[in-house]
């Protein structure tokens, strides 16, 4: 093993790593406590059909979705790194196929795929094939420029700040709006620096 | 070869509003459905306001007029689905099965969160859902199925 170069040992370290990452997910997934989906996509759909009432447009309310998934994100990754006991991302890439098979599988239910991976510019894009969120909906034709499930741009933006990850991450299809798939692309921007507290050196 | 056809299905609101109508024989004046239907809509308050509790959502044939029969299905909402049928051999249990049918996308297109409800249906989801179940209930009922036409005598 150690002869193998170092593209090589990537590959080999990925996919042995997307195969635990996978099972992380499931088992993690299988002891969590869970809730009925229906409600979960009703009272997310609530939400973004009320945001669209008092903002009336339709950027407005992706800010505030982004926002709120923002705030969630910040949140959400104690309980995430609680339960899913992953080990650290060794790259930026890795951080993606954590998302994808361990977060989105413990919290959403269902897996996401990796993509697209750019390394001088540090992207990736989330693949998403079953959005339990947009279950039942249908956007009207004022609502054609909404990301509806922008929240979850906000979530992962959110938790990887608390990991000292400053990324942009946003829709870049959906199938609510007829694209043939539903796609987030996360930029990372910059590694954000400890502080290093005053008086210590 | 006596197979049912639907000539029209429709929702109707709390009221006697109609949230949706669709009909499928192009060679019928959909105006002459919009009045059968309203019709029916009398009989259907007669029919519930008769029985108080344990009733059954499925309020079956409704009137009877010269050249269909209109069943009733209301849900504990007070949305009323009305099915419209031309009066060959109806099979009372297939009718039942595709009331229930309806009643699936109905609810489904309730939860969408953009849809207020009582109000006037427009999702083409729903429409495209509605003539997928009708055409699998009663083949011939194809609003652009030709051979039908030239077959009308059978």
């Amino acid at each position: 093993i150690e002869k193998l170069n170092s593209e090589q040992s990537t590959k080999v370290g990925m996919s042995r790593g997307s195969v635990n990452l996978s099972r992380v997910g499931e088992n993690t997934f299988r002891d969590i406590e869970k809730l009925n989906s229906e409600l979960f996509t009703l009272t997310y759909g609530a939400i973004v059909a009320q945001l669209m009432k008092d903002y009336e447009d339709v950027e407005e309310v992706n800010n505030q979705l982004e926002k709120m998934g923002h705030n969630i994100g910040l949140r959400l990754i104690e309980e995430f790194l609680a339960r899913s006991n992953v080990p650290r991302c060794q790259d930026f890439r890795e951080t993606g196929e954590v998302i994808a098979k361990v977060g989105f599988k413990m919290f959403l239910g269902v897996i996401a795929q990796v993509t697209s991976w750019d390394p001088k510019k540090n992207e990736y894009s989330l693949i998403i094939e079953e959005n339990p969120l947009v279950e039942f909906v249908e956007l009207p034709d004022s609502c054609n420029n909404l990301w509806f499930s922008n929240v979850l741009c906000g979530v992962i933006r959110g938790c990887l700040e608390m990991l000292q990850l400053r990324v942009e991450c946003k829709f870049i299809k959906d199938v609510l709006r007829g694209d043939d798939s539903t796609e987030i692309r996360v930029t990372l921007k910059e590694i954000i620096a400890e502080e290093i507290p005053v008086g210590e050196d | 070869f006596g197979a049912m056809r639907i000539v029209c299905v429709a929702v109707v609101g709390k009221g006697k509003n109609p949230l949706f109508i669709k009909t499928f024989d192009s060679q019928v004046e959909p105006l002459k459905f919009h009045y059968i239907i309203h019709t029916s809509l009398d009989v259907v308050e007669e029919r519930t306001n008769a029985t108080a509790s344990g009733r059954n959502l499925y309020l079956g044939l409704l009137c009877p007029t010269e050249d269909y029969k209109v069943y009733g299905y209301m849900t504990n909402s007070k949305s009323k689905l009305i099915v419209v049928v031309d009066d060959l051999d109806v099979k009372e249990h297939e009718i039942k099965n595709f009331f229930k049918s309806f009643h699936t996308i109905f609810s489904d297109a309730v939860c969408n969160p953009f849809y207020t409800p009582d109000e006037k249906i427009s999702s083409k989801k729903f429409e495209n859902e509605v003539a997928a179940i009708v055409k699998q209930k009663s083949p011939e009922a194809h609003n652009d199925n030709l051979a039908y036409l030239s077959e009308n005598s059978n």
